[in-house]
């Protein structure tokens, strides 16, 4: 996916980050999701559960699993799955 | 406040189209994201007027239920959570042909309810789209109305109804609130002439929904601002790699404990109330062998069903009220990182618990599973595990091996458990490497909120899974009771000479000493009752295919215990106890007499039938061997198919037969007799 893509769809006032791995952020941190490297099905079904191209969370627990927080929805994401999705984040990483 | 370019008013609203011919009652499909309560909703709306049913062809189970609306009968399907109805996963598909007329079977819903989790709307409109694309007319009933409004979040359904086309109701499906507004609006059902976007088009549909919610919320949805601390602090002690296997450890152990512990004074009565039952039969039917088929054939099979029921209830009960609180879900990840290097998920876990109780309500749990890899080889594992059937057997082995010997007692009983659940993983891990090889579904859950459980569902759940065990077992084991009883029954051979002479020996002292006689009488109807076993149908076949368990050290004797046992493992001792020489007060397995009887039963020669090599032998071939019909016939049900049950079967006995006969050699080589 291309960076233009992603600043599409980026309200301005969000700085736009460098992209990492999601398994690399502590807990607090809140980012905006980049890149999913994963199998199509794999990406539908993270899709369909709220984690959908740029939308924003909150990483609640980081490690296995990794814990986020999309609005109200609670996910719990497998750290081998957490690796491959790579994110910009917003803020709270030290 | 101005349109947002995403949405537009409904052009016109169709009203529902009722069928022409007006014969069957209009369905309704509840839909919805999982956890949205759609069965909290259904069991509202149709209470015990329900029947569970799998879904042609596949894994996945659907409640279809009636109830009254505005006057008139409906029928209401509740159908399983999904997050679109386009995953490639079963469940997926079983919503998406509810809403289509392709085939006959099943018939397609009238109307969709979706049920909509008013606290995530965002995600959940997402899903609404889906379904209203489908041109069904629909209604969103808004649920768990109570937590938005404690969150200070206010919902405006006119607004919302208009932007989606279709009326909006808002409900609390857990108190009831609305749920009479819902069904005063389902005639209103309509499809939506709204412009939606196409669901293959994410990025408009976040948009579009996003949009609804910013039109129609007041309040603020808690995005990614101050964390819930405590629901944090609890997820960081239940997935903790440590703390979490613990803790883990923990509530296991304490729930067998207590469906262990509460169930046994059901059970208790239920072998009292049976036992008094055929007590009744034998004494109000005359002699023969309609008494003998109503008081040791049904009442007996029925008995040996419905002593199961207090632990299945049990636990579903118990795993249910857990489900609701939240808990199970974050455990799922504990056990993941473990289960994985079985080739298992998670989910596995679960299932292959409930097995120790019960391979049946295991293997219907397995439908919990996402993946069908993952959930066949889960299915075919779990009668590996060791039920409550096979406890009897293990108390009589275990007794014969180490009676006074309580602390090795303990560790052959920890062992055969242990055994069992090794022997199942291990397998599993063969499983999912040959046949069933293949990725697996990466470990994503979304993890509910902690909340108090409900006991209605859990009570609901308990009726229904107690109804479909009732069913599909219950048929079939009294069946197979039925048939024991007639195999080890005919045909009725005439009392050999020594039976003669010890009865008319009983007669002559009848008068002088009536203590004798009453002995003699016994011990004359034992050998005949022994007689009449050895030289039944059972008894021959016992007799036939006793070479063939030669090599495990089993006179015939105990081969037909292992026959019969391949119906049913529970009814092993009560055949061992009619075989080596019955009384005639009955087969009370828990009789520490019968116990005894088998023990020292002695083969014609004279030798013990149980040594310790040939117990060890036994126990090792009932921890593993796959002896109960009533599973195989669940495993073909939920697997999809024979060849799972054939493949179950071939293995898990071939697999006993093999390590009895090690375990057998092994110790006579020892110098065990
Ligand atoms: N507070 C509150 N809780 C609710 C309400 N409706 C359902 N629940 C709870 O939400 C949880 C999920 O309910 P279910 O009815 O099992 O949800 P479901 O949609 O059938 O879930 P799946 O079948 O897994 O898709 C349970 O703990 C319910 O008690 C409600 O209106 N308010
Ligand atoms: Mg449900």
């Amino acid at each position: 996916m291309s960076a233009n893509a992603v600043n599409a769809h980026t309200p301005a006032k969000s700085p736009q980050g460098p992209m990492v791995s999601l398994a690399q952020l502590s807990s607090g941190a809140r980012c905006r999701i980049a890149v999913m490297q994963l199998q199509p099905a794999d990406t539908r079904l993270l899709n369909a559960m709220g984690l959908t191209d740029h939308c924003e969370l909150c990483v609640c627990r980081p490690g296995e699993p990794c814990i986020v927080r999309i609005n109200c929805t609670r996910l719990g994401i497998a750290g081998s799955l957490a690796r491959k999705i790579l994110v910009h984040l917003i803020d709270g990483q030290d | 406040m101005t349109a947002h370019p995403a949405l537009t008013e409904p052009s016109d609203q169709k009203a529902i189209v009722t069928k022409s011919k007006g014969e069957p009652l209009k369905r309704y499909a509840l839909l919805g994201n999982p956890n949205t309560g759609k069965t909290t909703l259904f069991n509202r709306l149709c209470g015990l007027r329900a029947q569970t049913a799998n879904f042609p062809g596949t894994t996945v189970e659907t409640r279809i239920g009636k109830c009254n609306a505005q006057g008139s009968a409906i029928e209401v399907v509740d159908l399983p959570g999904v997050y679109s109805l386009y995953l490639d996963l079963p469940e997926s598909q079983v919503c998406e042909q509810f809403l289509h007329d392709e085939e006959d079977e099943p018939r397609r819903a009238d109307a969709a309810v979706i049920v909509v989790d008013a606290t995530n709307l965002a995600r959940n409109l997402i899903f609404v789209a889906q379904v209203l694309t489908q041109g069904i007319p629909a209604v969103v009933a808004l649920n768990m109305t109570d937590i938005a409004q404690r969150r200070g979040l206010t919902i405006d359904c006119s607004k919302l109804s208009r932007l989606l086309g279709c009326p909006v109701v808002s409900i609390c499906a857990r108190s009831g609130d609305g749920v009479k507004d819902l069904l005063a609006e389902l005639p209103n059902a309509s499809v939506s002439g709204v412009g939606i976007p196409d669901s293959s088009d994410s990025h408009a549909c976040v948009t579009w929904a996003d949009a609804i919610v910013e039109h129609s919320v007041g309040g603020e949805f808690a995005i990614g601002e101050e964390g819930d601390t405590f629901t944090d602090r609890l997820d960081a002690a239940f997935t903790h790699p440590v703390l979490g296997v613990l803790i883990f450890a923990a509530v296991m152990f304490g729930l067998f404990v207590v469906i262990f512990w509460l169930a046994q004074f059901p059970m208790d009565f239920i072998n009292w109330l049976f036992g008094t039952l055929g007590g009744i039969a034998t004494t109000i039917l005359p002699d023969g062998a309609v008494q003998d088929l109503v008081a040791n054939g049904i009442v007996g099979g029925i008995a040996g069903t419905v002593v199961f029921l207090p632990q299945i209830c049990l636990l579903f009960f118990l795993l249910t009220l857990l489900e609701d609180t939240g808990y199970l879900a974050r455990a799922a990840f504990v056990m993941d990182s473990l289960l994985r290097r079985f080739g298992l998920p998670g989910h596995s876990f679960v299932p292959l618990l409930s097995a120790h109780a019960c391979a049946i309500p295991a293997i219907m749990a397995a439908k919990l599973i996402p993946d069908r890899r993952d959930r066949i080889a889960t299915i075919l594992v779990a009668p590996f595990m060791s039920c409550s059937a096979r406890l009897p057997v293990y108390v009589l082995l275990i007794g014969i091996l180490f009676g006074h010997q309580p602390i090795y007692a303990g560790l052959a009983f920890a062992g055969c458990y242990a055994l069992g659940a090794i022997t199942g993983l291990l397998t599993a891990l063969i499983a999912r490497k040959s046949i069933l090889k293949g990725p697996s579904l990466p470990m994503v859950l979304e993890l509910p909120s902690y909340k108090m459980p409900s006991i209605r569902t859990a009570l609901l759940t308990t009726y229904d899974r107690a109804k479909i065990f009732l069913r599909k077992a219950g048929t079939i084991i009294l069946a197979i009771c039925v048939v024991l009883w007639w195999l080890g029954t005919y045909p009725i051979s005439d009392p050999p000479p020594e039976v003669v002479q010890l009865q008319a020996q009983s007669q002559a002292v009848e008068e002088s000493d009536p203590e004798l006689s009453k002995e003699l009488l016994t011990n004359a109807n034992r050998l005949y009752a022994s007689y009449s076993a050895e030289h039944s149908f059972l008894g021959r076949l016992g007799r036939f295919t006793q070479p063939v368990f030669e090599p495990l050290g089993y006179d015939w004797q105990l081969t037909i215990g292992v026959l019969s046992s391949f119906a049913a493992r529970e009814v092993f001792v009560s055949t061992m106890a009619v075989v080596v020489s019955a009384s005639d007060s009955g087969d009370d397995a828990d009789d520490p007499a019968v116990i005894e009887r088998i023990r020292n039963a002695k083969r014609s020669d004279g030798s013990p039938v149980l040594t310790p090599a040939t117990s060890a032998s036994l126990l090792i071939f009932y921890v593993l061997a796959m002896q109960c019909l009533p599973t195989l016939a669940i495993t073909r049900r939920e697997a999809g198919g024979w060849k799972w049950a054939a493949l179950q079967f071939g293995y898990m006995s071939a697999l006993a037969y093999v390590a009895a006969l090690i375990m057998y050699v092994s110790m006579r080589a020892l110098g065990v007799a």
